[in-house]
């Protein structure tokens, strides 16, 4: 088995699938994807930006925060999540919602990562969820001004749109 | 200038989002078509087709012009290139990170090889 390229589909109207293998254990790929100052080293920030937080506990019920700042804003976009399904080196499954620095949120998905190891080499399988086909179509022209990198880019989530933008009010 | 950008390729998505207009574009990807021709093979009443074709003509994607007592519609396929090259850019920039992580992958199995986990 050797490692393959990038893979994307839209297999319903409401979801994306990611799929990419990497010449690792999927031991070493969950922990590079959920680990705090592993992530910092790929989550590569559009031009111009940095990532200014990035916390992730990633068990049940675990939250997660990124912030990402630009020489505009700090924090110019924060992802809120809760994990809410955790199978240690097999599936992780959380909630996310972008918010802009002035508050106003911007996107929210779910997002599954399943890894299936196979002599040495690890599938990741990311399965994007999106609210409606609308927000979906949102997602891709974002990612495609580069900005959207940042939608997918945590690791973790919100349990419940109520739980996020509760979360999120409080903390603007 | 980016708004406006996205907010075409918002109407071409949109646009290309209902199964009748993508039967419609591909019946005009062979040719010129009138709004009977167009409304016939998709069993739907002349206005349903004209609404349909009057979201394609917001995204740009068909041009309509009226010769008599006939709407001729053709496919416009510019915006379609925009709309596959906005996909491709979020394969890459997804590609992108995956190589870094690539690269973080072969870091930690390097480690791991020097300094095996006790566990």
């Amino acid at each position: 088995m050797h490692p393959t390229g990038l893979k994307l589909a839209t297999p319903t109207e409401t979801t994306i699938v990611l799929t990419r293998s990497f010449d690792a254990p999927r031991r070493l790929v969950w922990e590079a994807l959920l680990v705090p100052d592993k992530m910092r080293r790929w989550m590569l920030p559009p031009p111009g930006w940095s990532l200014s937080v990035c916390e992730c506990d990633a068990r049940l019920a675990g939250g997660l925060r990124i912030a990402w700042k630009s020489a505009e804003a700090d924090p110019a976009m924060t992802l809120y999540g809760v994990f809410t399904e955790v199978l240690p080196h097999e599936r992780i499954v959380h909630t996310e919602m972008m918010v802009l620095g002035s508050g106003q949120p911007v996107g929210m998905q779910v997002e599954a990562h399943e890894f299936a190891e196979e002599r040495g080499v690890t599938t990741l399988r990311i399965t994007q969820t999106y609210s409606s086909k609308d927000a979906r179509r949102r997602a891709l022209l974002r990612h495609g001004r580069g900005h959207g990198g940042l939608l997918s880019a945590a690791r973790c989530a919100a349990r419940r749109a109520r739980v996020v933008r509760g979360r999120a009010r409080r903390r603007s | 200038m980016v708004v406006d950008r996205s907010s075409r390729l918002d109407r071409v998505f949109h646009a290309l989002a209902h199964p009748a207009r993508r039967a419609i574009l591909r019946q005009l990807s062979v040719g010129e078509r009138n709004l009977s021709e167009l409304a016939s093979p998709l069993q739907m009443t002349f206005p349903a087709a004209s609404k349909h074709v009057r979201v394609l003509e917001g995204a740009r994607l068909v041009r309509r012009r009226v010769a008599g007592r006939q709407h001729l519609c053709r496919l416009q396929a510019a915006p379609l290139r925009d709309a596959v090259l906005w996909t491709e850019q979020f394969r890459r920039h997804w590609e992108a990170r995956f190589q870094a992580l690539d690269a973080l992958l072969e870091e930690l199995k390097s480690e791991e090889r020097l300094r095996p986990r006790r566990s």
